[in-house]
C-alpha cells in the first residue's frame, strides 16, 4: 500500500507517539508534515496525549556549573536511581547566574529567575524568553526590591502569568533604606507587559525551594501577622486571588530551620532541616489542601552525614543535595542514599516534574 | 476506502465485501470474512445502532493483511476470555516480526476497522522505528517523495532553517 499520501489524521496518530526531538526533526520531512506539526491543533494533541498516557514524563533538574560558569538544565529519567551509567545532554541557559530559581512548569514552560532577571523557557523546545523589566513609576524616592516571583498558567483566559511581588523601600539615613509597601505585579505573556493590582500581602520570604506551583496556585514562604508565626502565601492564578494558609505550629523562624515546599503524594510537604554535618529532615504534609488544620508530621528522614537539602521527590524516593552539591537519592523504603554522579554548585540544584510539549512562548 | 449502506442482510453483506475486498480474495478462508463481518456488525450494534442498517466501511486490505489481523484478533479475544489480560510479550513478537510496508498496512487497518489495540501497537512500533532516523531514512518508511515544487515554498525552507539553527535535533 502507498504509504505517501497518508491522511493526516492517520499520521497525527503516528506522530503523537514521537518525543517532541524527533518531531522537531520531522518538520523537515515534507511540506504537509511541516504544516501539521506547526499547527496550533497539533501541540494542543501532543500536550493532552503526553499528560493522558503519562509519557514522556521526566525530572528536569537545574544546576549551575562552577567550572564553567554556567546554568544547564538536563531531562532525566524518573528511575534515574536504576540507571547507572546514565549521562545527560546539558541545555545551556543563557545569561543565567548561579542562584535561579525555576518555577513551573505549565504545559512544557517553565520560568527561571534569580529576583532580578526573568525569563521563560521550554527545554524541550530550547525556547527562551526574556521578560521585559517591570517599569513603574514609584512614588518619589522609593525603590523596590524582589521577594518573590510565581509562574502559572491561566487556564480560563489561556494565558501564561507571572507573578512578582516586591517589597518597596525609601532611603533611610540611619539604616540604608527602610520598608515602606509590598507591591503586587503580575505579567500577561499575550500582552508582554506588566501591571499592578490592588492587594494586601504579607512580607514573604525565600530558601531555595520555597517557591511552589501546585493545584492551579502559586505559593510562597510568608509572615502570619494575624496568628504571630508563618504561613504559606497562596495565589490563585486565575481569579488573582491571595489567601494565607497557617504553617504547623512548630514553625517559629528564626528556628535554625530552613524550610522547603515540595510535592509529595500529591499533596504539599513541607520539609523543616537545619543544614548541618548531620541533617535531620521532618516531613509534614497538608493533607487537605488550603486546611491549615491538616497539617500533619508524618516521618523524620535521617540523620543524614553531609545530605543538606532536599530537592525532589521523585516515587519512593527523594532527590537531595550534598553540601559538595552532589545529587543523592534517598530511598524513603530501603532508607538508603544512592550517590548520583551529577553535581552542581551549592544549592543550585532544583528540579521539577516534567512532560515535554512544543509550546512556543510568543 | 469504500463506503455502502445495505439493509441488514448476511448474504447481501457478503456480497459488497466480496466485491470491496476483490484482492487476493483466494488466499482468504470463508471464516476469516465472516469474522470480519461479525466485527463490524458488533461494533456496529455495540455503538448503539439499529438493525435496519449497517454501514461497512473497508479498508483496500490485501488477503496478507487480512489474515495478520484476523491473527491479532483471534489471540486477544482467546487471551482476554483465558487470563484476562493480554500478553505483551505476544504483542511485541507479533508486531516486531513484521516488515515496513506490512507494519504500515496493519496501523491502517486497525485504524480504519477501529481495532485500537492494534492501531496504538503498530502507531508505537512505528514511533519507535523513526527514533534516532534522517529525515531521509523517514521519507523511506513511509515512502514519501520529496516534492521537487517544495524546493520552491515557504514549508521546507524553514525546516533547513529550523534544522541550520538547531543542529541539536538532529543529533
Amino acid at each position: 500500500m502507498a504509504s505517501g499520501n497518508l491522511p493526516e489524521d492517520v499520521v497525527t496518530e503516528i506522530l503523537l507517539m514521537l518525543p517532541v526531538k524527533s518531531l522537531l526533526r520531522c518538520k523537515s520531512i515534507c511540506k504537509s508534515w511541516y504544516t501539521l506539526i506547526t499547527k496550533p491543533s497539533f501541540t494542543t494533541a501532543q500536550l493532552n496525549c503526553s499528560a493522558a498516557l503519562q509519557r514522556n514524563y521526566c525530572i528536569l533538574l537545574k544546576r549551575f556549573l562552577q567550572e564553567s560558569n554556567k546554568s544547564v538544565m538536563s531531562f532525566l529519567s524518573d528511575e534515574i536511581s536504576s540507571d547507572d551509567h546514565f549521562l545527560p545532554t546539558e541545555i545551556t541557559i543563557p545569561h543565567s547566574n548561579e542562584f535561579l530559581q525555576m518555577l513551573g512548569p505549565c504545559n512544557g514552560i517553565v520560568c527561571l529567575t534569580d529576583h532580578r532577571d526573568i525569563f521563560l523557557c521550554n527545554p524541550s523546545i530550547r525556547d527562551f524568553k526574556v521578560l521585559p523589566a517591570p517599569s513603574f513609576n514609584y512614588p518619589q524616592g522609593l525603590f523596590s526590591r524582589t521577594m518573590g516571583v510565581g509562574f502559572g498558567f491561566d487556564s480560563h483566559s489561556r494565558d501564561y502569568k507571572v507573578i512578582r511581588i516586591a517589597e518597596l523601600h525609601e532611603d533611610d539615613e540611619d539604616w540604608g533604606y527602610k520598608f515602606h509597601s509590598v507591591n503586587v505585579e503580575i505579567y500577561n505573556l499575550t500582552t508582554n507587559s506588566w501591571r499592578e493590582i490592588d492587594a494586601i500581602v504579607p512580607c514573604v520570604w525565600f530558601f531555595p525551594c520555597s517557591e511552589l506551583l501546585f493545584n492551579g496556585h502559586f505559593h510562597w514562604w510568608a509572615d502570619d501577622e494575624d496568628h504571630g508565626g508563618e504561613s504559606m502565601l497562596s495565589f490563585h492564578i486565575s481569579t488573582e486571588v491571595f489567601q494565607q494558609i497557617r504553617l504547623p505550629d512548630v514553625c517559629a523562624f528564626p528556628d535554625g530551620n530552613e524550610r522547603a515546599f515540595l510535592v509529595f503524594n500529591e499533596a504539599i510537604a513541607l520539609l523543616l532541616f537545619n543544614p548541618s554535618e548531620q541533617t535531620c529532615f521532618d516531613v509534614w504534609l497538608m493533607t487537605e489542601y488550603g486546611i491549615a488544620d491538616s497539617w500533619a508530621k508524618q516521618f523524620t528522614i535521617g540523620p543524614l552525614i553531609q545530605v543538606e537539602r532536599p530537592v525532589f521527590f521523585c516515587k519512593h524516593e527523594l532527590l537531595m543535595e550534598k553540601a559538595n552539591g552532589q545529587l543523592v537519592s534517598y530511598s524513603l523504603k530501603t532508607q538508603r542514599l544512592k550517590e548520583l554522579q551529577l553535581y552542581g554548585a551549592q544549592k543550585s540544584l532544583r528540579a521539577v516534574a516534567y512532560s515535554e510539549s512544543l509550546v512556543w512562548i510568543k | 476506502m469504500e463506503k455502502q449502506q445495505t439493509p441488514f442482510g448476511f448474504h447481501k453483506l457478503i456480497f459488497i465485501l466480496l466485491i470491496l475486498l476483490s484482492v487476493s480474495m483466494s488466499a482468504l478462508g470463508r471464516d476469516i470474512l465472516s469474522d470480519i463481518i461479525e466485527l463490524k456488525i458488533e461494533s456496529h450494534i455495540a455503538s448503539g445502532g439499529n438493525f435496519d442498517s449497517v454501514t461497512v466501511e473497508l479498508p483496500n486490505l490485501t488477503g496478507k493483511t487480512l489474515a495478520k489481523v484476523i491473527e491479532y484478533c483471534k489471540k486477544h479475544e482467546e487471551s482476554s476470555e483465558k487470563t484476562g489480560e493480554l500478553s505483551e510479550k505476544w504483542d511485541g513478537e507479533f508486531i516486531g516480526g513484521v516488515e515496513v510496508g506490512m507494519l504500515m498496512d496493519l496501523f491502517l487497518a486497525g485504524y480504519e476497522l477501529k481495532i485500537k489495540g492494534l492501531n496504538d501497537l503498530a502507531a508505537s512500533r512505528i514511533g519507535g522505528m523513526m527514533l534516532g532516523k534522517t529525515p531521509e531514512e523517514i521519507r523511506v518508511i513511509f515512502d514519501i517523495k520529496e516534492d521537487p515544487l517544495c524546493k520552491k515554498s515557504k514549508s521546507p525552507k524553514e525546516g533547513e532553517r529550523f534544522a541550520r539553527d538547531n543542529p541539536w535535533a538532529f543529533q
